[in-house]
């Protein structure tokens, strides 16, 4: 008997015949509008919150986030084969420029990077000004007890150890906002480093994720690294207070968080603008949006309903959904620059 | 392939042809793998393939990128590896196969086993809290993330693979072998070595191979160790990345498509160093069979 005949093989074939036709019709009649999001990690928790509250408000909708990385994010987007990307870092004229399309940037919360370090000795929180965190990023600042870190804590006593830096082995926003701010208050920083999502750092040991980073500053004495503050904040890990540009010493939270956000005038109608070391005496100077992408025209070939459901979507998000971000610890979008996403939002509906 | 037509069975000639098939699908995924990595390297090779694979600077804000600190960690980590592993496994197969007690055998390999298909993020996690801890305390440095404990971790990894392949070569040697160097009046060790050992030589090559290999291309628990740092330093005891290791890190938010073709180029670095690695030791440590 040749194996075409077995009767166990023409059950098989007459089961799966059976099952793919059941999973053909049952996906015909539930009408869903499915759509594809890819991007940022840092936000992702965030928009889980966001989808699954949205489909109690309207169960047709199915919304799919992948989060694999702003870069990931953006060429995907780029390439259309999702229906909006999301990134922490604004897009570059370079990557805008591969676009036929206008893309359009929407801020849907506000991140912040912390300094979260472990001192012997030491356990209330550090004070650190720009210029120091600069230096000891460049490796300038090689020991602990030195007068500049001193002059900044005078009720603090420094031990004389050596200072481990630790940063981010993998691409990030987190990176990025973070080195953008040393750009700015370093000008050696922006010589010899730059800024991005990943950079050829002077000194210091990369771990991979929040978590690495975490991780590896738990285990090295003298060491300090950068964090996104709601993962600093769930860990409950203590972070440095800053001075920020008005020489005001502040501490990351939502409220210094959303003032940063809201003293950059005036916002660019683009949104693509940089918060961080951003003026005002209750700003926190580590922080930048997360934007999700969408082209500022749909296509004529674009599923209208589809269209109509992501613009109710984000303005949804963008309104109501920020209360959401608050029990996130993601700090909320100033209601100046809300109101104007939302008129972004209510433009690019008219080219459904 | 020798074959004579008019004696196969249409069964027999189907059979044939389906294994042709498979064997010459897997052969053109991996040249199509190569090809790929080549093409998206592009970039790369038209600005210096010398220049990328010697250049020790990596860096995606200025777009200059050198492969030179990858080749390096993943050779350094790999041969540590090996260096490490290939005498404790060789060891512990041999004592299994021979010495042991067949109740200690079973229960031994069976453990070896589970070890060998222990996923690697949990040696990774496993290195995070205890080795590195252990390494900093007794090497006395500060910092215990670097090559070394890459290499260590490494070696951890694939001595169970190692031996338990090698374990399995050397039970399939056949009794009747082993009683004739009995017989000639060897000793147990002169019997291991002419009888178990010099006979399943080419097994235990492939075994080292694909232990090497499982070294070169492990990522995850690589990246939990090493420290990740992209600059070259020929001390052990320093931070350093490997060639998988920046792949799995930079990826997925590389912005720049100098960026990815670079990241691309790693691949096909990787790739290289594999086929190199493999033909050499083949061609130093393979000694043509001496066919009786």
């Amino acid at each position: 008997m040749s194996i075409r005949y077995h009767p166990a093989m023409i059950q098989l074939a007459k089961t799966l015949f059976a099952f793919s036709l059941i999973t053909f019709i049952a996906q015909g009649t539930h009408a869903q509008t499915i759509i594809h999001g890819a991007g940022a990690t840092f936000p992702y928790p965030l928009y889980s919150k966001w989808i699954s509250d949205f489909q109690k408000i309207d169960p047709q909708v199915q919304i799919n986030y992948q989060s694999i990385g702003s870069g990931a994010g953006i060429r995907q987007f780029l390439e259309k084969t999702v229906d909006f990307g999301a990134t922490d870092t604004p897009m570059t004229d370079e990557q805008l420029a591969k676009s036929k399309v206008q893309v359009a940037h929407l801020p849907m919360a506000l991140g912040a990077v912390v300094l979260t370090y472990k001192i012997p000795g030491i356990n209330s929180a550090v004070t650190l000004s720009g210029e120091v965190v600069a230096d000891l990023f460049l490796g300038k600042i090689k020991k602990w007890n030195d007068p500049k870190i001193s002059a900044l804590n005078p009720s603090l006593k420094f031990p004389d150890q050596a200072v481990t830096i630790v940063h981010r082995s993998d691409g990030s926003g987190t990176t990025g906002i973070f080195t953008d701010y040393l750009s700015k208050v370093s000008p050696e920083w922006k010589e010899d480093v730059g800024s991005g999502t990943a950079v050829s750092w002077p000194t210091g040991l990369g771990g991979k994720g929040n978590e690495g980073v975490a991780g590896l500053i738990q285990q090295t004495p003298g060491s300090i690294g950068y964090l996104e503050l709601i993962y600093a904040k769930k860990n409950k890990l203590g972070y440095a207070s800053i001075k920020n540009s008005a020489g005001a010493i502040v501490e990351a939270n939502a409220k210094s968080v959303s003032a940063a956000a809201g003293s950059v005038k005036p916002m660019p109608a683009d949104f693509r603008v940089s918060i961080t070391q951003a003026p005002g005496k209750d700003a926190y100077p580590i922080a930048g949006f997360t934007y999700i992408l969408l082209y500022d025209t749909f296509a004529a070939d674009f599923n209208k309903a589809k269209a109509q459901k992501i613009m109710r979507f984000l303005e949804w998000a963008v309104q109501d959904g920020q209360k959401s971000a608050e029990s996130l610890d993601y700090a909320p979008l100033p209601k100046a620059v809300a109101a104007q996403a939302l008129a972004k939002i209510q433009q690019i509906r008219k080219s459904i | 392939m020798r074959f004579r037509f008019r004696e196969l069975h249409p069964g027999d000639l189907a059979f044939g042809l389906v294994l042709r098939l498979l064997v010459l699908g897997l052969l053109s995924l991996i040249i199509a793998i190569g090809v790929m990595l080549a093409q998206k390297a592009s970039p790369v090779f038209t600005s210096g393939v010398v220049q990328f694979l010697t250049s020790s600077k990596w860096n995606p804000i200025k777009e200059t990128f050198g492969a030179l600190p990858f080749i390096w960690g993943t050779l350094m980590t790999s041969i540590l590896a090996m260096i490490v592993s290939v005498p404790l496994s060789l060891s512990m197969a041999i004592y299994l196969s021979e010495i042991a007690s067949p109740g200690f055998r079973r229960f031994f390999i069976f453990l070896v086993e589970v070890m060998a298909s222990i996923p690697s993020v949990v040696y990774g996690l496993w290195g995070i809290f205890v080795l590195i801890p252990w390494i900093r305390e007794t090497f006395h440095i500060e910092v215990g993330v670097s090559i070394f404990s890459a290499g260590a971790l490494l070696a951890f990894m694939i001595i169970p693979t190692i031996s338990s392949l090698t374990f399995e070569i050397f039970q399939r040697v056949p009794l009747t072998i082993r009683e004739a160097a009995l017989a000639l009046g060897a000793t147990r060790w002169q019997m291991i070595r002419l009888a178990v050992i010099q006979s399943s030589r080419s097994g235990i090559f492939g075994s080292f191979i694909l232990g090497f290999g499982r070294a070169m291309g492990e990522t995850m628990a690589v990246t939990m160790v090493i420290g990740n740092r992209n600059k070259l330093s020929l001390d052990l005891f320093e931070p350093g990345s490997t060639l998988a290791s920046v792949i799995a890190n930079e990826y997925a938010e590389a912005m720049s498509s100098e960026h990815l073709a670079a990241l691309a180029g790693i691949g096909l670095a990787l790739l290289a160093v594999a086929l190199i690695t493999h033909t050499l030791a083949r061609v130093f440590f393979l000694k043509k069979e001496i066919r009786t």
